[in-house]
């Protein structure tokens, strides 16, 4: 047809990717750092709220073969802090005392010293997660490049000619930069907090960059925490079909691209589309309102076995089965680990497939166009 | 002088990186009306989209357009010889690849302007997108030589993995100017919006106007009272900042010392 096809990542971990093709990534898999990991850092990322069975299943809370299980250090930190708000409480209630205003930032707990397995969370704003972890690290917003190229900067054994980097004094930072050198394996997971802030794909660029600098002095990992489900799968696949992981364009008869210019949100906000054909996933939630009111104003098909806020303002819904429940299939796990789904119940009678739905529509697509040739 | 005028407002982005001085040499109007062009998907004459003239006396390598050529890209793309002058508004990848000869726009440019050139001038009376004489996503290859001129404004990451060449921008620019810049020079005359040379290894980068913060990365360096791009001079005083010290960079950064009183703080480490 020579349209264009995007995938979710264009917004979420697009940046990661584009940052990725200029300074490579030292990635694994997540048995790896169930095994092995003693420095886990979150930045930018919610995993408690966001990716709920992440944290038992494969980092702090789950015994690996060489690390232990940090349950205990949970249940001890999520009481304190039970208790501290219920001090707080009383103390607001309680008529002439004034509430102590803690620093910003404390100075690292002695856990990071020792040996054993270590939690840190690096966010604008205390998270949940942030609560069950061994030190919360709070950055002024959009200011986490200038954090990460500082952490750059110490870990080469050079001085900073600033007394503070993104509100966080920098004896602070050195005591960090010692406890990045000093663990035995490190990961650090990014989310959307840090691909989606000012700089966007340099964040991601500096973040790698900090990493291989970091593997100079000891072994360290990055790894981006995706979010929808099996994204990874269509970058995975668009990447082996067309060579391109994302917003790969066929208007010209040859894959191109180019985010920016080849990218839905881009191509819709500058309304250069005539037609539109989601599969399976929400752009009228996600997408800018220019975007969006551009995207619903052409025909729009739909195939999705949900309805969602698409599908209501389509013209045409082809409703499908579910992969995993009742249809077999694979997806890929965040770090790129192919996961066969089975099929649990039978599908509503005539109800057909992603896979069957498409298939149906090419073959009409094809009789088509050889007619008009 | 070949003058081409679009006959109704394009809703799609067309590709126009065949139409270049260095095509059209010796070739009569009928020929230049049948090249073929992508208009979206569908692969088109140039006819049934621009009107098109020629005058015969006057010399055959210049290119005039006129009118809204927002959605058109890759003007000018690959050309080595000759002229283009542009009047009103052009799309994105304008002189992309570009070996030589001159374009100019009387108007504004979208991205990626000058991207990857090797040699030539192309000067925008107007502002300028994103990415001006960057690399293409993945390649560590940016402009290479040439010149840049901006009337007006930039946007963000201007000169991205630059490796040669100069980038004049009379107006403000965005962040991130300059970074992963190695080798070649750009001024701004305007204010920036922070990250100055980020990750930069080796090149110059002067702001004559504000600037809210130097990253953690560059150490100061000097105060001079001027300095110099492609044999002019430009009155100062400046502080000279080295970087980017993480990715062992000699980079220079002259950032305005009247304009910046904020930078105070460094000039004890002089």
């Amino acid at each position: 047809m020579g349209g264009v096809l995007d995938n979710t990542s264009t917004v979420c971990h697009g940046p990661s990717i584009i940052s990725i093709h200029d300074v490579g990534i030292s990635s694994c898999t997540l048995g790896q750092l169930r095994h092995r990991a003693d420095l886990v850092i979150y930045w930018g990322s919610n995993p408690w709220d966001a990716h709920p069975r992440h944290l038992e299943r494969y980092t702090n809370f789950t015994k690996g073969r060489f690390q232990d299980a940090d349950w205990y250090g949970y249940v001890t930190r999520t009481n304190i802090h039970q208790t501290d708000k219920r001090l707080s409480r009383i103390l607001k209630l309680t008529p002439g005392i004034k509430e102590e205003v803690l620093p910003k930032n404390e100075s690292l707990p002695y856990k990071f010293f020792r040996k054993g397995r270590k939690m840190m969370v690096i966010d604008v704003r205390r998270t949940r997660s942030a609560d069950m972890a061994d030190y919360f690290l709070q950055v002024e917003p959009n200011k986490d490049y200038e954090l990460i190229e500082a952490f750059r900067m110490l870990i080469k054994h050079e001085e900073l000619e600033v007394n503070e980097v993104a509100g966080v004094p920098v004896e602070i930072l050195e005591d960090i930069a010692d406890a990045l050198i000093n663990c035995s394996l490190g990961v650090i997971f990014f989310g959307v907090g840090l691909t989606m802030s000012k700089g966007k794909h340099r964040n991601i660029d500096a973040a790698i960059s900090l990493v291989r600098d970091l593997n100079q002095r000891t072994k360290f990992l990055i790894m981006p925490m995706r979010g929808h489900f099996n994204v990874t799968g269509s970058n995975t696949v668009s990447t082996w079909q067309t060579g391109y992981p994302f917003a790969v364009d066929f208007s010209q008869g040859y894959p191109r691209y180019n985010p920016g210019e080849t990218s839905v949100v881009d191509i819709l906000r500058r309304d250069e589309t005539d037609a539109g054909l989601v599969i399976a996933s929400d752009p009228v939630s996600n997408f800018p309102k220019e975007a969006t009111s551009n995207l619903i104003k052409n025909p729009l098909i739909v195939i999705d076995p949900v309805e969602t806020p698409t599908s209501v303002m389509a013209d045409v819904v082809i409703p499908t089965t579910y992969v995993g429940i009742e249809t077999e299939g694979t997806a890929y796990r965040m770090d790129h680990v192919p996961l066969p789904l089975k099929k649990v119940v039978n599908p509503p009678k005539g109800l057909p497939s992603d896979k069957e739905a498409l298939e149906k529509i090419l073959l009409e697509v094809r009789r088509m166009r050889k007619e008009m040739i | 002088m070949l003058t081409l005028t679009p006959r109704q407002e394009f809703k799609v982005p067309i590709d126009l990186g065949c139409l270049i001085p260095d095509a059209i040499i010796k070739k009569s109007i009928d020929e230049i009306r049948s090249f073929r062009i992508w208009e979206g998907n569908r692969n088109v004459h140039l006819e049934t989209l621009f009107k098109i003239s020629k005058e015969a006396n006057t010399i055959d390598d210049t290119i005039h357009f006129t009118g809204d050529l927002r959605k058109i890209r890759r003007i000018g793309a690959k050309m080595s010889r000759g002229k283009i002058v542009i009047d009103g508004d052009v799309g994105s990848r304008l002189g992309e690849e570009m070996k030589g000869g001159t374009i100019i726009v009387n108007g504004d440019a979208d991205s990626w302007v000058g991207s990857m050139m090797r040699n030539g001038i192309i000067e925008v009376k107007g502002d300028i997108g994103d990415y001006a004489g960057a690399a293409y996503r993945g390649s560590t290859k940016g402009m290479k030589g040439g010149k840049i001129i901006v009337h007006g404004n930039a946007g963000n990451e201007i000169g991205c993995f630059m490796r040669g060449g100069v980038i004049n921008v009379d107006g403000n620019v965005g962040i991130y100017a300059g970074i992963h810049m190695n080798k070649g020079t750009i001024f701004i005359q305007g204010n920036s919006e922070g990250r100055l040379g980020a990750q930069m290894l080796q090149g110059k980068i002067v702001v004559s106007g504000k600037i809210p913060s130097i990253l953690p990365t560059f150490t100061v360096d000097n105060i001079v009272k001027k300095t110099k791009i492609s044999g002019e001079e430009i009155a100062g005083p400046f502080y000279t900042f080295i970087g980017d010290v993480a990715d062992n960079g000699r980079g220079k950064l002259y950032i305005s010392q009247t304009h910046n009183p904020h930078l105070k703080q460094y000039e004890k480490f002089l």
